[in-house]
């Protein structure tokens, strides 16, 4: 059973349901997931009993739509989206309360004005910012400000899923990435108006 | 290359940093991503901060590479997930075992209140065991180990694994001190189909029990030892055995 692929598994389940065979085959799959499922919720919750929970609702959940996996998608990263969106969820429902804005003295004026950023790509677009992440960002700087600005997670939460073991964790990529963000802005609207003059 | 403003008068990074971030409708499925040779996909994921950090995120969960000080709460966990079923046969492959029966209750939906039942209950019985048990204090910043459990200290030894004919009873390692064991019977879901007390190893099975243990069916047990008071002095993990479909 060892050999088999996850979805030639799920096919004998699928096929072996109301036998006691089909156990084997949860139980095969569960020991070669087990340990992937169980670090990200550790990394997410940062809380052992947490942990456990959330890996065993991730696996409920799992087992108990593998029935009408359709194998569309590879177990592995069906698993692995399921995971990710169960923990995300809880993780954001157990957050309190809204954190502030990652360095708003620099990025959010008092006055409520536009902040630089802002104010420099109003006549961008999405896909322009997006160009400037591609090019300027590093793959950390970039997954900390998708799992804290998209995912909504709070920043303890990115520190530990990233292992960002840096004092200020993600709050100093989000910053550091804003500050290349502007830079990318701001030579962006150097070579604009320079096009026009 | 639209030109929609991306924050309003008056907004903030969050906001435009959102928009920028949010997956497009030309963003592929993960699967898509993952050994696509697909020279656009390529493209497209050196162009976009979501799929590159969608992918990245991926590969650390395929990858589960704990670090040093992750690895006591990741050993914990793995064995929490273990330990909270009712079932933990050391058969060949312990771990093995118990996840078997765990997965037994889950595929049966009459199962699942009894799975949250014995789950309570073996987690009473072991915290009762934990604080009970001398010399298992942690020092106010000393790491903690994972939690040492009083179940499974003595084996039930047969009947476990595929049996090709139905058992009469019921053997176990005796335990100093105990002046009763009581056993219990389970279906494959939980049900309890039997449990009685007994003074020695081992347990008579009655017929009309015996009669349910019937070709194709799994069933589980464990024991409790207790002494004179009635108190439960430690038990054994859940067994389990699974009587063969012979042919002719």
């Amino acid at each position: 059973m060892e050999e088999l692929p996850d979805e030639e598994l799920i096919a004998r389940y699928q096929a072996s349901i109301a036998s006691p065979q089909a156990e084997r085959y949860l139980e095969e799959l569960f020991g070669r997931y087990r340990t992937k499922v169980a670090l990200w919720c550790l990394r997410l919750s940062g809380d052992r009993e947490a942990a456990a929970d959330l890996a065993q609702e991730v696996f409920l959940k799992v087992f108990r739509s593998l029935a009408t996996f359709r194998g569309d998608a590879r177990f592995s990263t069906w698993l692995y989206s399921i995971t990710r969106n169960h923990c995300f969820n809880e993780v954001k429902a157990r957050a309190s309360a809204p954190e502030a804005p990652v360095d708003s003295a620099l990025f959010d004026p008092p006055d409520q004005a536009p902040s630089p950023l802002a104010q420099l790509v109003t006549r961008s677009s999405a896909q322009l910012v997006r160009e400037w992440m591609a090019s300027s960002l590093s793959d950390v700087e970039a997954q900390v400000l998708q799992l804290h600005y998209v995912e909504e997670l709070p920043l303890e939460q990115v520190s530990r899923l990233l292992q960002l073991d840096n004092a200020s964790g993600a709050k100093a990529f989000i910053v550091s990435a804003k500050r290349k963000l502007i830079r990318s802005a701001e030579r962006w609207k150097a070579r604009s108006q320079g096009t026009r003059s | 290359m639209s030109n929609e403003p991306l924050s309003a008068p008056g907004g903030d990074d969050r906001d435009l940093l959102r928009a920028a971030l949010q997956r497009t409708p030309e963003c592929p499925p993960l699967e898509a991503l993952l050994g696509s040779r697909d020279a656009s996909f390529q493209t497209h994921l050196g162009e976009c901060p979501s799929c590159q950090a969608e992918l990245a995120l991926f590969h650390q969960f395929e990858a589960a590479e704990a670090l040093p000080a992750e690895a006591a709460g990741l050993a914990w966990v793995e064995a929490e997930l273990v330990r909270r079923s009712p079932a933990a046969a050391p058969r060949p492959d312990p771990l093995a075992a118990r996840v078997r029966a765990w997965f037994g209750l889950l595929l049966s939906p009459a199962g699942r209140p009894q799975l949250a039942f014995a789950a309570c209950a073996l987690l009473v019985l072991l915290m009762a065991g934990v604080v009970l048990r001398p010399g298992t204090g942690v020092a106010p910043g000393v790491a903690q180990e994972p939690p040492v459990w009083r179940s499974g200290q003595f084996a039930a030894t047969s009947p476990v694994g595929d049996l090709s004919a139905a058992p009469s009873e019921l053997h176990w390692e005796a335990v100093p001190g105990a002046t009763s064991y009581h056993v219990r019977l389970f279906e494959i879901d939980g049900t309890e189909l039997w449990s009685a007390d007994f003074s020695a190893v081992p347990a008579q099975i009655p017929g009309p029990i015996a009669a349910k243990f019937v070709p194709g069916r799994t069933f589980q047990w464990d024991v409790a030892a207790r002494d004179a008071a009635g108190r439960t002095l430690s038990s054994t993990n859940l067994q389990s055995f699974h009587i063969l479909v012979t042919s002719r």
